[in-house]
């Protein structure tokens, strides 16, 4: 006996199809079966709150293997859906690093297990992502990796990358890698009077931009799909609107600037520093524009005590899941892009981009969806997260976007209202 | 000793003459009033320190622990004979040695000292704002004697010491800071305090030491020496670090020395009677020729260190006194 589940009078918001009207969807055995203004009358009356496939997060750091005291994979995948992400993509940054097949079967099998969010992962480009030795690409495709990359660990050998692109060539695996040369990386905080006055160490723009750009030539010379993993400079949207590939950035990069790390607040610090206001400007238009055209939370959960250190001794990072949401909508609200366009960056695209079936609401595809009110208004306090860290620079953030329910493969993973 | 109010040509709201502030962790940030008023006090410590009995018992009682986490020799010793100077009981902590190498963090370090109650605690620590780290986390007076490139509040203060005893004056007076200033946490501080003060503060340096966006904050940059030394009052040459060198910032000290070496003829570009200060140590012959530090009358280098006692004296006295100010401690968590 098949299940049929009925939403109707919703406002549904499809960026694939740029459907954005009032609406219903069912849904049958877990799939999406039907949606349009036809559908009148079911299960849950949306009340004209936003019906939208569930949100892709392209970058999530993974502590689980080998950090479980930060955050078990259970609970990474808990947060994702209490955020309205129905699907994360892990970095392969885990204790040991996911270079083997058995690693990536390992962490899909217990995904599958905890039935929440759905859980993809990028393989190490490089054995142990140390940068020297390629790991076995080919083995790792066929265990579903979406992406080769060293996560968090720039690849700094030009040579490695060319090798590993050459290697894979012909296929629609994308590249990514975090851009930042590892001599001109050092600094704790953007570069200029900022760091000049805190006496902090000033990371030189030159270190995305001069690999960035290392990195498209390569890709352009191997005809490879390439994602850069963060940006966060105007130079670096020069470069991507010239290239036309993909690149990524987090909400901190256009909503924040350097002036959150004043005082020397450590849960401000990230990898890259947050820059200028001359580039989160830049940043938060071409989110706007589609050159950045995916938003991820890069969600890194931080011990609380590596943060209670003298601001150059923490680890860079900030949890995002929960507020990916809620912060990128700011977006919209302060009329920048369109609730389309700016879930078309957190939905399609990135299905598009890796290779996912998900992120659009067409029959027979899983009905990964949420439901949530663009408008309700939220106060994002580090204290408030249901995350185990609580490590968020977004003190007192007024932000605008609650997530009410969220559904993956037709099932309810998530409920606001905790039924 | 400064002639006239030298707040006098701030507007009022700049001036506090009461010293709030329970710690010292920098002078951005200081009132152009809260500095006159500390110089005086300072200054009134200096003929204190020329008496052939040097104690008072201000501070008898009250326990003064010096924490360093950078080796400091000259420092260390300034703030422990001023507290000794006032009757403090004092503790060296040798850090080096103790549990931080066994990898206790600096709150947790500091927390155990805290329940020992000192009164003060005197930081040098390498990452700039462990000082401020620690005077949100206890109750002691926290004095920054040094935090990464970030400040030296009291070597700011002893070297305007210095040079208001001589000028009576600091408003109007060009103070050419020359060397590796990017680096420079005595640079820093004295950049926000001379500019608070009504003085013109230029960087002298190779691009890669003196750069351009310091501007921003209110120096005047030069990369040629001449220019920048002419008409000053006051040469303050910095110590340039070895270790700078290692790492291509410039290429030997030879050539260091070459065009930006503090040299009688160089000197001769400077307004009459400048001063030369260093705070030390020096590098004879890579900053500064060996015979510009040691010119009767003109090289203060000395008496920097003497001034050095004063102003931590009054650092002490100061915060002493703002600790029995319930309006400044009540913020203590």
């Amino acid at each position: 006996m098949s299940q049929s589940f009925t939403i109707f009078n919703a406002r549904l918001v499809d960026p694939a199809s740029g459907f954005d009207g009032i609406a219903g969807l069912r849904i049958i055995d877990g799939k999406i079966s039907d949606a349009g203004a036809h559908i009148t009358n079911g299960d849950l009356d949306a009340q004209r709150k936003v019906l939208s496939p569930g949100l892709i997060d392209s970058r999530v750091h993974l502590s689980d293997p080998g950090a479980t005291h930060l955050e078990t994979l259970e609970e990474t995948l808990g947060g994702a859906v209490r955020g309205g992400i129905t699907t994360i993509i892990g970095l392969p940054n885990t204790l040991p690093t996911l270079d083997r097949r058995s690693s990536l079967a390992y962490l899909h099998e217990r995904a599958n297990q905890a039935g929440l969010a759905r859980l993809r992962l990028m393989g190490s480009l490089s054995v142990g992502c140390e940068g020297s030795e390629l790991a076995e690409l080919g083995r790792l495709a066929a265990e579903g990796a979406v992406a080769f990359t060293d996560g968090e660990i720039p690849v700094q050998s030009p040579k490695l990358l060319h090798q590993a692109m050459t290697y894979m060539g012909g296929q629609d695996i994308p590249f990514v890698n975090l851009p930042l040369d590892k001599e001109f990386s050092d600094g704790l905080m953007n570069s200029g009077e900022r760091a000049l006055l805190m006496g902090l160490k000033g990371q030189s723009p030159l270190a995305e931009t001069l690999m960035l750009q290392r990195d498209l030539s390569l890709a352009a010379a191997t005809k490879s799909p390439y994602v850069a993993g963060l940006i966060s400079l105007k130079s670096s949207v020069d470069l991507i609107s010239a290239s036309k590939q993909s690149a990524t950035t987090a909400p901190h990069y256009f909503l924040l600037n350097e002036q959150a790390v004043d005082g020397y607040r450590t849960f401000a610090r990230t990898q890259p520093p947050l820059r200028a206001e001359e580039d989160r400007v830049a940043i938060a238009n071409a989110v706007s524009a589609g050159v950045i055209d995916l938003i991820a939370s890069d969600h890194k959960p931080v011990d609380e005590d590596d943060k209670r250190l003298p601001f150059g001794e923490t680890s860079p990072g900030m949890v995002g899941l929960e507020t990916l949401l809620p912060l990128s909508m700011t977006l919209v609200h302060r009329g920048l892009m369109s609730l389309l366009d700016l879930l078309h960056r957190m939905t399609v695209r990135p299905a598009e981009v890796y290779g996912l079936t998900g992120g659009k609401i067409v029959e027979d595809a899983p009905a990964d969806l949420i439901l949530f009110d663009p408008d309700a208004p939220v106060i994002i306090d580090r204290h408030t997260l249901k995350s185990r860290a609580h490590n968020t620079s977004y003190e007192k953030f007024p932000a605008q976007g609650k997530v009410i329910r969220t559904w993956v493969g037709g099932r309810q993973v998530f409920n606001l209202e905790g039924s | 000793m400064i002639e006239g109010d030298p707040a006098a040509d701030f507007p009022a709201e700049t001036v506090g003459r009461d010293w709030l502030h329970k710690d010292l962790l920098g002078i951005q940030g200081l009132k152009a009033g809260e500095i006159a008023h500390f110089l005086e006090v300072a200054d009134s410590y200096v003929d204190f320190g020329r008496q052939s009995i040097k104690s008072s018992d201000l501070l008898a009682g009250k326990t003064v622990m010096n924490l360093f986490f950078e080796n400091s020799t000259r420092t260390r010793a300034s703030f422990e004979i001023a507290a000794a100077r006032l009757g403090a009981d004092v503790v060296n902590m040798d850090v080096a040695t103790s549990s931080v190498k066994k990898g206790e963090s600096l709150l947790d370090t500091a927390y155990t000292l805290e329940a020992m109650r000192p009164d003060f605690i005197v930081v040098r620590h390498s990452q700039a704002g462990a000082p401020l780290l620690l005077a949100r986390k206890v109750g002691s007076s926290i004095l920054n004697a040094g935090d990464g490139q970030h400040e030296h509040p009291t070597q700011a203060l002893l070297d305007a010491l210095t040079l208001a005893r001589h000028f009576g004056r600091l408003n109007g007076l060009t103070v050419a800071i020359c060397g590796d200033v990017a680096h420079s946490r005595v640079a820093r501080s004295n950049l926000h305090l001379l500019t608070t003060m009504g003085a013109h503060v230029r960087f002298v340096g190779p691009p890669s030491l003196a750069p351009k966006a310091f501007e921003a904050l209110g120096a005047d940059v030069f990369h040629d020496m001449a220019a920048g030394i002419s008409g000053a009052n006051a040469i303050m040459m910095l110590r340039v670090q070895k270790e700078r060198m290692g790492r291509n910032l410039i290429p030997s000290d030879r050539e260091f020395f070459d065009f930006f070496g503090l040299t009688e003829n160089r000197l001769k570009l400077a307004a009459q009677n400048a001063l030369v200060l260093h705070p030390g140590p020096m590098n004879r012959g890579v900053e500064i020729a060996s015979e510009m530090a040691d010119l009767e009358g003109v090289a203060k280098i000395r008496e920097q260190v003497e001034m050095g006692v004063a102003v931590r004296m009054a650092a002490f006295e100061l915060m002493n006194s703002a600790r029995s100010n319930p309006d400044v401690m009540k913020v203590i968590p």
